[in-house]
């Protein structure tokens, strides 16, 4: 509805607005990150739809922690991207072959981990509301701790120290999504 | 007036007795028998005697039922409401074979056992674990409780989220899990031990025998060691920073990589010698060691 | 292994076939609909943040969004519209305390002299980058209600509610960024 108050643009700045492209690609593909983020969010919720992880609020911080790293998943060329702050000059180089294997060496945690999220999900009505609250409180610090480690990685994915602290973080979540199973199963209202 | 009062007490009184229900039931049980307890809500204390049967002391709320029953081999007892109806708080008070095998379950329970020494299994949500003797294995997991063990056992597996787990005693092999909560040891001397926090503080006061090996893994949890005046040590450490006796405090550079763990020795009396080893682990936590 | 995204400049993308199966949690064709909207909802990124850095971050998170909220949508409009209206709600809703007060921030001011009507000449690379670095250096307020009313058409009065401001300060709003950009862009 247009508003009598609001005069016409000028037709020389409306004229250059319409030469503005109407598609400007980022500068880096970005893909890789939102694909990370589809894939762990998958993996972390407990609820369907809106009620998914507590973590929304984190999610930019988690992006800008991961580096911005391009991290092609199952790429075989090796593809080097620059990570460039205006206010922090460092440029890192990152083979992301090797970054893409050691995210994707932990398929299978993460493939165990999300079965049984999927299995608490199916639960997770008949479960009082406490105790809901609890188990996603403690899901919430592992995935925090997940996320910092999985980070680490993805900046130094050669480094053994690192991937073990990934898979300290991945045996704490598959161990309490078993507990919070069993505790499930055994006292659903 | 003196006659009102007394027929206004003795009400309360007589409702008072109404809401909750005394029952007490008993079943021969053998030696090692195998003993299965659930309570939803409310208390569970389980002690040992030197008798073949199990006998059970119920205080129940009004809308639960008691049941218990089996044979000599293995008993069940427990508490139960109506579908639908939210479970009331209920107390089942027990005595059992010292050797029995016990197994409790509950929800918002609190849990005690003294005194067994067969194999004793408790897993509670909300409430408290406290297991006090020599049982030959234990294993005791609260989801938000604490956990407290006072026992010697040939394996330990205890399990918090954000309670704390409390050790005094010993065990030939102990894994104790928290996620956030803290853990305390103060047993020994430790043979084998593997502690797991994501952010809790871990804080060991122990002995170590000749041929220990104590692992701590956290994700951003502090660690702080202290081991008696010259115990003989090998330590292998990554951790935020590491702090200890006879070394400058190393820090792992801020955002740099990682590199690999470091290795000490303390207190050997030669190079290379046969000590416990000690191995740590930590992302962002920091590790102080000690010999005070 | 999943294979890597490769775009394939002789395969028409089906966009339907891509929608139905990224809403039934087929991530390879949801990447396919990023790549053929990504320039779109980036070049509007980058308008309203005026920031490269918040520009990705606001990209990544509204394709996030778009993915948890991709089974709701029915088709209404154009998927490109809606991602776009996606965006801007993520946008004004991150930090919407913040980004009210800088909205708001903005005295009433009188409507400017209406210009002689001509027709602009062809704009150079280095105008249109002169352009969009003018519109970047806009007051946060001026720039969001610039970009969706005189850049994308939103209508004032939406970009009010969707701000949660009044429809005359958007219009203020509005008035102050065209005058700015005017200033900045006469030689």
């Amino acid at each position: 509805m247009t508003d009598p108050r609001i005069p016409d643009i000028d037709p020389r700045l409306r004229g250059r607005l319409d030469q503005l492209p109407e598609e400007v690609q980022p500068a880096r593909d970005l893909w890789p990150e939102i694909r990370a983020q589809l894939d762990a969010d998958r993996v972390r919720s407990l609820g369907a739809g809106d009620h998914v992880s507590t973590r929304r609020s984190d999610r930019a911080r988690w992006l800008a922690r991961a580096a911005g790293l391009a991290l092609i998943i199952g790429g075989t060329a090796t593809i080097t991207t620059y990570f460039v702050r205006e206010t922090d000059p460092t440029v890192v180089v990152i083979d992301t072959t090797q970054a893409t294997s050691a995210i994707n060496s932990f398929a299978s945690y993460e493939q165990s981990a999300g079965d049984l999220a999927r299995a608490l999900e199916q639960r997770r009505a008949k479960l009082d509301p406490a105790t809901v609250e609890a188990i996603e409180r403690s899901l919430r610090t592992i995935d925090e701790a997940l996320d910092e480690a999985r980070a680490a990685l993805l900046r130094d994915p050669a480094s053994a120290q690192v991937r073990g602290y990934v898979e300290a973080a991945y045996r704490q979540k598959i161990d309490f999504l078993r507990r919070a199973n069993d505790v499930a199963n055994l006292w659903s209202l | 007036m003196r006659t009102l009062t007394t027929v206004l007490l003795l009400s309360l009184v007589a409702s008072g007795a109404a809401a909750q229900q005394r029952t007490e039931r008993g079943w021969p049980l053998a030696p090692d028998g195998a003993l299965k307890i659930h309570n939803y809500s409310g208390r569970v204390v389980v002690t040992g005697w030197d008798r073949d049967s199990v006998a059970v002391i119920a205080t129940v709320a009004k809308n639960m039922r008691f049941f218990g029953g089996g044979g000599r081999g293995g008993i069940k007892v427990g508490v139960e409401g109506s579908p639908g109806v939210e479970p009331e708080a209920s107390t089942l008070e027990l005595r059992v074979p010292v050797g029995a095998n016990v197994w409790v379950r509950g929800a918002a329970t609190d849990v005690t056992v003294n005194g067994v020494i067969g194999t004793v299994d408790v897993g509670t949500v909300s409430g408290n674990v406290r297991v006090n003797g020599t049982p030959r294995s234990l294993t005791a997991e609260s989801m938000t409780g604490t956990v407290d063990v006072d026992a010697s056992c040939e394996t330990l597996r205890a399990k918090t989220g954000s309670g704390a787990l409390t050790w005094r005693g010993s065990a030939g092999d102990a894994q104790l899990v928290t996620v956030s909560g803290l853990v305390r040891v103060t047993a020994g001397p430790l043979e084998r031990a593997r502690v797991e926090t994501v952010s809790g503080t871990v804080r060991v006061e122990s002995a170590l025998r000749a041929d220990a090996r104590l692992t701590i893994e956290t994700h951003g949890g502090d660690i702080d060691l202290r081991f008696p005046p010259k115990t003989p040590l090998h330590l292998d450490a990554d951790a935020a920073s590491v702090t200890a006796p006879g070394i400058a405090t190393r820090m792992r550079p801020a955002g740099g990589r990682f590199t690999g763990p470091s290795t000490y020795d303390f207190n050997l009396v030669k190079p290379q010698a046969n000590a416990p080893m000690v191995i740590v682990r930590s992302f962002t936590g920091k590790l102080v060691l000690g010999f005070p | 292994m999943p294979s890597a995204l490769v775009t394939r400049p002789t395969d028409a993308p089906d966009g339907s076939t891509d929608l139905r199966a990224a809403q039934t949690g087929d991530t390879e064709a949801f990447g396919r609909i990023y790549r053929a909207q990504v320039g779109r909802i980036n070049a509007l990124a980058l308008r309203l943040t005026g920031d490269a850095q918040r520009a990705e971050e606001l990209v990544q998170s509204a394709f996030v969004r778009a993915w948890q909220k991709l089974p709701t949508f029915r088709g209404e409009s154009a998927l490109s519209t809606w991602l776009h209206k996606l965006t801007v709600n993520v946008f004004l809703l991150d930090d919407r305390g913040q980004r009210r007060r800088s909205l708001r921030e903005l005295p009433e001011e009188a409507a400017p002299e209406p210009m002689t009507a001509s027709r602009p000449a062809a704009m150079s690379h280095e105008d249109r980058i002169d352009l969009e670095r003018a519109i970047a250096k806009l007051p946060e307020g001026a720039r969001v209600a610039f970009v969706l009313h005189d850049i994308h058409g939103y209508d004032h009065n939406e970009i009010a509610t969707m701000c949660g401001l009044a429809a005359g300060t958007i219009r203020a709003q509005l008035h102050r960024a065209r005058r700015r950009l005017q200033e900045a862009l006469e030689p």
